[in-house]
């Protein structure tokens, strides 16, 4: 069930002064299983692109397409496809409105339409999705949490309506390295257990750790795609858009460089193979 | 005359009467022109510390010297606060005004800053942060880097002799919080203003003097950042993490690879490496 | 894009009137207002008619964006218009068809007060088009001063309006943001009768005022560690000076209330 996007355009403003081109000619197909993520500079289009993905806003021109139906088109119900494409935003937690954890996840299953008992099973799974007790906080305000878990509440509550995709924008923003951990380690579990999903991210160790295939956004256009291994060994071109790329790259990137013959790491755990093989096995040089 | 600029002596914090301290009994001193970092996870309490630091709050128990001014002492408040002025962590909550150029002014009209000195001023304090082409600007339309020097240029236009920023990077992109971080880097070197840097950055806390890791409301670790990150298990344990490099060099060192716990940086990294193949 | 919306209605070009000082333009403004109002038959609008034309070339307002600001009137205007027109006193009939009766004095009230209002609006939007309301603050701040001897919190005021100003576009910015993100939980804010769309606002305002009130936390505590402490031995970047073109502002206003008021007089 691939998400497409045909030659998307978008145009703030058009024919203003203030227009701005904000995403220009994108295709892209973001097929079942895999984990995306989504980079790029402040400013290059991600969020744009993002929000395009389940019809908060509609291209200028080209056509996002679900399962090959536009899901612009005047009869696809788009409330029904908001469902099936969850986007969860930047700070979600400055979203959560509601007296308790579990009515603030229900809002989006009741939004559905859907009956009590199925609302309530619906909360508990989406609970249980990012490790949160329900017995323990279900009743809880959302308010008196921490950052970590408020983050996590509201994650719930876009997971609590069973998308079949799930995009996140910037999911880690603001949380401390725990809080962080837990949050990646929910979305690693939910993209194994078969979600496809897509990241926007500034952090490329995140990046590196969880991401199937990376799509490059500089100036509102797409810049590249590929798998990790791919995108990160264009580690000059990655530099030149001002883009970090992960440690392990940056080391690995050099030590080649010194004519050393290990492999293109962008984690540290191959990096690690390949630094214990070269420092314990001789053969230090390449030819 | 002592160089200690901020000494904290036997320092607790309470929100509540009776609710756990925030703080609890912290001593620690900072000297001028030091360059610190402040580790935690959320709600260690180095907030808190942040805001005792300038006399925001006040310390239930013990007592806090800004360079020899006590910050219980109301007479000494305003005198502390404009020689220790303080970033926060929003960079949306903490401009006062629609023009760069009055925001920068807030602070030294607050304190009397005769009119004809002010202009001046700005442009010295915004130049010296990179922001002098902004200074027409309004403030919202800047990115959350500019929006943080900004503020950093309304404290400098103060003249003050310490920063203290509190996690003043958490909500910037990568570059925005590069761009932060290495102005405040270049202030310390060339103006030897005094910094305490709270973050939960690792990376920003590698490229201190000096680190201190606060958790449950104590100092648990200060030392250079080499002697605080060569002690991975030590900070997870309290909820926070090594730089990437240090991960890798105890992941090397755990299969029986010869290297210094010391390892910090790529550079640090590449030269052992390099080292052990020739 | 919402970031772009502007506040007030400045529009910012140099000009002899962008030049005078807030509190010339504010006092002048009221003189203007008691010439308006002193003005008791349709030739002494006259004066007021020149002085506005007067006015607006030199401030260099293009006269588009002074008509645009009597626009959100027209229903008021026409309203004014209508009543005075048809239920005016008076007995010198002046047009008859049928049951509408218009007479010769409901004629004059009509135009009258449909007048008064254009030139009230008028005169007002001169000065907010041409002076930025962090600088209409300012102004407000030192004539109200004085009042601060009956206890008014004249700089109070004006921080409060400086600070609205500053956080309006951020907090627009904020409400977009929420009611998109409850748009993706699968709110529904624009279908549904009356009831129904109330009850669609409070996931957006709940959101809204928790991140309202946190936000004025924040920024109290960073006021206060840039050692704010109201308006008490406070400086300022921008001092207000009267200059010539203040006194000389002031000469032409005191002539049109002399000419309205000889108008009214010898008429």
């Amino acid at each position: 069930m691939p998400l497409t996007l045909q030659n998307v355009t978008h145009i703030y403003q058009p024919g203003s002064p203030f227009q701005s081109v904000a995403l220009s000619d994108i295709n892209l197909t973001i097929d079942d299983g895999e984990l995306l993520a989504l980079i790029g500079h402040t400013g290059s289009g991600k969020s744009t692109l993002a929000q395009h993905l389940n019809g908060l806003m509609q291209p200028t021109s080209g056509a996002v397409l679900l399962d090959g139906e536009d899901i612009n088109s005047k009869d696809t119900d788009k409330r029904r496809l908001r469902f099936q494409v969850g986007l969860v935003f930047q700070y979600p937690e400055y979203q959560l409105f509601e007296e308790t954890v579990e009515k603030d996840i229900a809002f989006g299953p009741k939004n559905m339409g859907l009956s009590a008992g199925e609302v309530k099973d619906r909360v508990l799974a989406a609970m249980d999705m990012v490790g949160l007790s329900y017995e323990e906080i279900g009743q809880k305000s959302p308010f008196e949490l921490s950052g970590g878990q408020m983050r996590r509440v509201a994650l719930a509550g876009v997971l609590a309506m069973q998308p079949r995709i799930l995009v996140l924008d910037e999911p880690t923003a603001g949380l401390d390295p725990r809080a962080r951990k837990f949050l990646l380690e929910d979305i690693q579990r939910l993209h194994r257990e078969g979600t496809t999903v897509v990241m926007i991210s500034h952090s490329m160790d995140d990046v590196a750790q969880l991401a199937t295939r990376i799509a490059v956004m500089e100036k509102g256009q797409l810049a590249m795609t590929g798998t990790p291994e791919e995108i990160f060994s264009q580690y000059d071109r990655l530099t030149g858009m001002g883009l970090d790329v992960p440690q392990a790259s940056v080391l690995s990137h050099r030590l080649r460089g010194k004519g050393l013959a290990i492999d293109n790491c962008y984690q540290l755990s191959c990096l690690a193979d390949e630094l214990e093989k070269l420092l314990k096995g001789g053969a230090p040089h390449a030819s | 005359m002592s160089s200690a600029h901020f000494v904290l002596n036997n320092v607790s914090y309470r929100y509540d009467e009776d609710a756990k301290p925030a703080l609890n009994k912290v001593s620690f001193s900072v000297n001028k022109g030091e360059f610190v970092a402040v580790l935690g996870h959320n709600g260690s309490g180095k907030s808190t510390l942040a805001k005792l630091l300038n006399g925001l709050f006040l310390p239930s128990e013990g007592h806090i010297l800004v360079s020899g001014m006590d910050t219980r002492d109301e007479q000494y408040t305003w005198d502390i606060r404009q020689k220790a002025g303080m970033v926060f962590q929003n960079p949306d909550n903490q401009i006062v005004a629609t023009v760069v150029r009055d925001d920068v002014a807030f602070g030294m009209e607050n304190i009397g800053v005769p009119s004809p000195q002010m202009p001046p001023r700005i442009d010295e304090a915004l130049g010296a942060v990179g922001m002098l082409p902004f200074v027409d600007r309004a403030p919202h339309l800047l990115s959350g880097g500019q929006k943080q020097r900004v503020a950093i240029a309304g404290i400098l236009a103060m003249h003050p002799e310490a920063l203290i920023l509190d996690e003043a990077t958490a909500m910037l992109d990568p570059s925005g919080r590069k761009e932060v971080f290495d102005t405040v880097q270049r202030l310390n070197q060339e103006q030897g203003i005094t910094v305490i840097w709270i973050t939960h950055f690792m990376e920003e806390a590698a490229k201190s003097e000096r680190v201190m890791v606060i958790h449950q409301g104590e100092v648990r670790m200060d030392g250079t950042p080499r002697e605080v990150f060569a002690q991975g298990e030590t900070l997870r344990s309290f909820r926070l993490d090594v730089p990437p490099m240090a991960l890798l060099s105890e992941e090397l060192r755990g299969r029986g690879i010869d290297l210094p716990p010391d390892i910090l940086t790529v550079e640090d990294m590449e030269r052992e490496v390099l080292a052990r193949c020739r | 894009m919402l970031r772009d919306i502007t506040l007030g209605q400045y529009y910012p070009v140099d000009s002899f009137v962008h030049q005078l000082d807030p509190r010339t333009k504010i006092l002048l403004t009221l003189g203007y207002i008691i010439a308006v109002f002193m003005a008791s038959n349709l030739l002494a609008y006259v004066p007021i008619v020149l002085f506005l034309v007067l006015a607006i070339r030199v401030s260099r307002i293009p006269a588009k964006m002074m008509l645009r600001s009597i626009r959100p009137l027209r229903v008021l205007l026409i309203f004014t218009f209508v009543l005075n027109l048809f239920f005016g006193a008076g007995d010198e009939v002046v047009f008859r068809l049928g049951f509408i009766v218009i007479k010769y004095e409901g004629l004059m009230n009509a135009l009258h007060f449909s007048l008064r209002l254009i030139f009230l609006v008028m005169g007002t939007s001169l000065m907010t088009l041409t002076t930025p309301p962090v600088v209409l603050t300012d102004g407000l701040e030192k004539l109200a001063s004085p009042l601060r001897v009956i206890k008014f919190p004249a700089h109070e005021m004006a921080m409060m309006m400086t600070i609205a100003l500053r956080f309006i576009p951020t907090l627009v910015e904020e409400a977009d943001k929420i009611m998109k993100a409850q748009t993706a939980r699968g709110a529904d804010f624009t279908s549904g009768n009356i009831k129904q769309r109330t009850q669609a606002m409070i996931p957006l305002l709940v959101p809204l005022f928790i991140s309202a009130f946190r936000r004025a936390g924040d920024l109290a505590m960073a006021m206060e560690a840039r050692c704010y402490h109201g308006g008490e031995g406070r400086t300022r970047l921008h001092v207000l000076k009267y200059g010539v073109k203040d006194a000389l502002a002031a000469l032409v206003v005191l002539g049109l209330l002399a000419a309205v008021f000889l108008v009214g007089k010898l008429l």
